[in-house]
């Protein structure tokens, strides 16, 4: 099942950068323009980067219980 | 002739302010229809008003410009007055006159700040904005609201005062009180006032701390105009001042990753308001006019589906009682009218075609790119992407599929339905006429959202972060748990505080007190009954054990007759002295 869905993904992905190579789709002046598919890859590593911090910084950092701060007020 | 002069030089904000002073005047059933009149009377006026006019008084010396008018004031004008009336709508059903009262004088002072053209005015209303909105906030009547107004009353004092300071510092130096472009030293200072006001990191964390603790009616309103008179106030100031473009990128994805991390519904949609703030301060900081008119178009957007976002969110609240991930699931099926109106808002802010977002966040972010800052432009397409994570996917996810935690739902009042129905609306025909927003921005530019490549770049990006999402489904499960953020740096030690300012003086109290009250039992048992006190132990100190049982009841009060001896034994002292005296006189002859 998951492999399944990483491996539609791939594919999408690859479908969309030979779109984007075939037809010239993206614009613009900077460095990015070149790469093909780069908003697909910006979105998902955008994201899956998004992820990883939050999931990093909330799970062995600033995570607490619901009544950290309400201890504070009843000791 | 006249009278269209007279009715020209008026603030806007009057008109709500009166509003707010005779609602209470009117009846219940009156006063719902008197609060959605006052937005559509103020945006007749708006209308009419011709850029630059302008109208002023003098007070103390001073020439106060309580009303001018350009293309930026009536942008801003024009979007609180809608958000004004559909948040009208959205709280029909709303008997209370307290809040109904502080949402008028909250919306009438930021029309007040938005049309003030010195700095004087711009921070008399600032600080009235403070007092409506405070109240939304306690309106809240949570163990959460209270506390969390009373921080946001406290940090908004705060930055009230540098923004005072620096104006007063300003008016030593140069004398003029006048808004416009501000420099040297003491703009520093009003610029630390609008930017705990915009919610910049590091002094952002009042917004996620206050705004979810709100009434439902409330977030509406609180979502719509503190943070965007901030993003006016900087356009006017600090247009194309380089940190904030910096500040606004960072901000923009700090948004988006705490937003992320959140379970409160309305927390994440306020984190969700920090990341988008971060795209317009940014734009701000760019200020060229295609920036310009992209931080106008996208606060104008913005206000109008991130009040719809918190309506849809608020009417959940409303139903359900509950406003965390990890208590709801499965409403699709329950709510589908709320969860469609929710999407279009979702949809908006992710910025998908034919909605409100595609066509003005993308101004911001194009100015980005034409100005090189690719860094920038960067962390504003993730920022994007992360957008569409939390408001179009997680938070639907998990409040309306995932699994059904078969909550029991209230039914939601049709004016709602009606204030959601109307935001919704805006937003579409935005999207699909953006033209009606192009019109009322600062700049005539000709931009054109609906290109191929722009068209193909959102949805590259918004396909795959759909795609991630998919794929991560598992591990991003909502825990019930806080996040800490810069609220922290108070908080804590607010603990600290209380416990050695509050806390210790107490305990320190309460000791002397004792200790005096020990010692005037002593005192008084003493004087009372001397014998009984130091033989038998008598009097009311606390915890005296009795060293000899007195005989048969010993009175706390002395009775001189009890240890009266006999007249025999007196005679026998008597006589005894008598003999003594005696012997010592013969001895000494």
């Amino acid at each position: 099942m998951k492999k399944k869905q990483l491996f539609f993904s791939l594919v999408l992905l690859a479908v969309f950068m030979i779109a984007d190579i075939g037809f010239h789709l993206t614009h613009g002046d900077g460095w990015w323009a070149d790469i093909a598919g780069f908003f697909a890859l910006l979105g998902g590593l955008g994201c899956l980067a998004i992820i990883l911090v939050a999931k990093v910084i909330g799970d062995f950092w600033l995570s607490r219980n619901e009544d950290y701060y309400d201890a504070d007020r009843d000791s | 002739m006249m009278l269209t002069e007279i009715v020209n030089s008026i603030p806007p904000a009057l008109i709500f302010l009166a509003g707010a002073a005779l609602l209470p005047l009117c009846s219940v059933r009156l006063r719902p229809l008197v609060f959605v009149a006052l937005p559509v009377l103020t945006l007749l006026m708006i209308i009419n008003l011709e850029p630059g006019t302008a109208a002023g008084i003098t007070f103390m010396n001073l020439e106060l410009v309580v009303l001018r008018v350009d293309s930026l004031s009536l942008a801003f004008g024009y979007v609180f007055c809608l958000i004004s009336f559909f948040g009208g709508w959205y709280a029909w059903h709303l008997k209370e006159k307290g809040q109904q009262v502080a949402a008028l004088i909250y919306a009438g002072s930021a029309l007040g700040a938005v049309f003030a053209g010195d700095l004087f005015t711009l921070f008399v209303f600032w600080e009235m904005m403070l007092v409506g909105s405070a109240y939304l906030v306690w309106a809240g009547r949570t163990r959460f609201s209270a506390g969390a107004g009373m921080r946001y009353i406290i940090v908004h004092l705060a930055g009230g005062s540098f923004l005072l300071a620096g104006i007063l510092w300003q008016f030593a130096q140069t004398g003029s009180i006048e808004f416009a472009h501000l420099q040297g030293a003491s703009s520093y200072l009003i610029l630390i006032g609008f930017a705990v006001n915009a919610a910049i990191p590091p002094l952002h964390a009042w917004l996620p701390d206050a705004y979810p603790e709100s009434s439902v009616t409330g977030s509406v309103f609180l979502s719509a105009f503190t943070t965007k008179v901030a993003i006016y106030t900087l356009i006017r100031g600090f247009e194309g001042l380089d940190i904030l473009i910096w500040a606004g990128a960072v901000m923009a994805v700090y948004g988006a990753v705490y937003a992320f991390m959140q379970n409160d519904i309305r927390r994440v949609l306020a984190y969700g308001i920090i990341s988008q703030l971060g795209f317009m301060v940014a734009a701000v900081g760019i200020g060229t006019p295609m920036a310009i008119n992209g931080a106008v178009a996208h606060a104008f957007s913005h206000i109008l589906y991130k009040g719809l976002l918190f309506m849809s969110a608020g009417a959940v609240l409303f139903a359900t009682g509950r406003s965390k991930l990890t208590e709801l699931g499965g409403l699709a099926r329950s709510m589908p009218a709320v969860f469609v109106l929710y999407m279009i808002g979702a949809v908006s802010i992710s910025g998908f075609p034919l909605f409100s977002g595609f066509v003005s966040k993308s101004m911001e972010i194009y100015a980005a790119e034409a100005g090189h800052y690719t860094f920038v432009f960067l962390m504003l397409q993730v920022a994007s992407a992360g957008t569409f994570l939390y408001t179009g996917l997680k938070l639907p996810y998990f409040i309306f599929f995932g699994e059904d935690k078969l909550v029991p739902i209230k039914p939601i009042p049709r004016g709602m339905y009606a204030g959601m129905g109307l935001a919704a609306l805006s937003c579409i025909v935005i999207g699909i006429f953006p033209q009606t927003l192009y019109s009322l921005l600062p700049f005539q530019l000709d931009y054109q959202p609906y290109t191929v490549a722009h068209l193909w770049e959102t949805t590259s990006l918004l396909i795959f972060t759909g795609l991630v999402f998919r794929l991560m489904l598992e591990k991003i499960k909502p825990k019930p748990a806080i996040i800490l953020d810069t609220d922290w740096f108070y908080r804590r030690p607010a603990g600290l505080a209380y416990r050695m300012f509050v806390e210790t003086p107490a305990r320190v109290f309460t000791r002397v007190n004792d200790a005096v009250m020990q010692l005037v039992d002593w005192i008084s048992g003493i004087a009372a009954n001397p014998v009984g006190f130091m033989v038998y132990r008598t009097g009311k100190l606390k915890n005296r054990t009795h060293k000899a049982a007195p005989p048969a009841a010993e009175p706390a009060i002395f009775d001189p007759d009890r240890y009266r001896g006999s007249l025999g034994t007196m005679v026998l002292i008597v006589m005894a002295g008598f003999i003594i005296i005696g012997l010592i006189s013969f001895v000494s002859s």
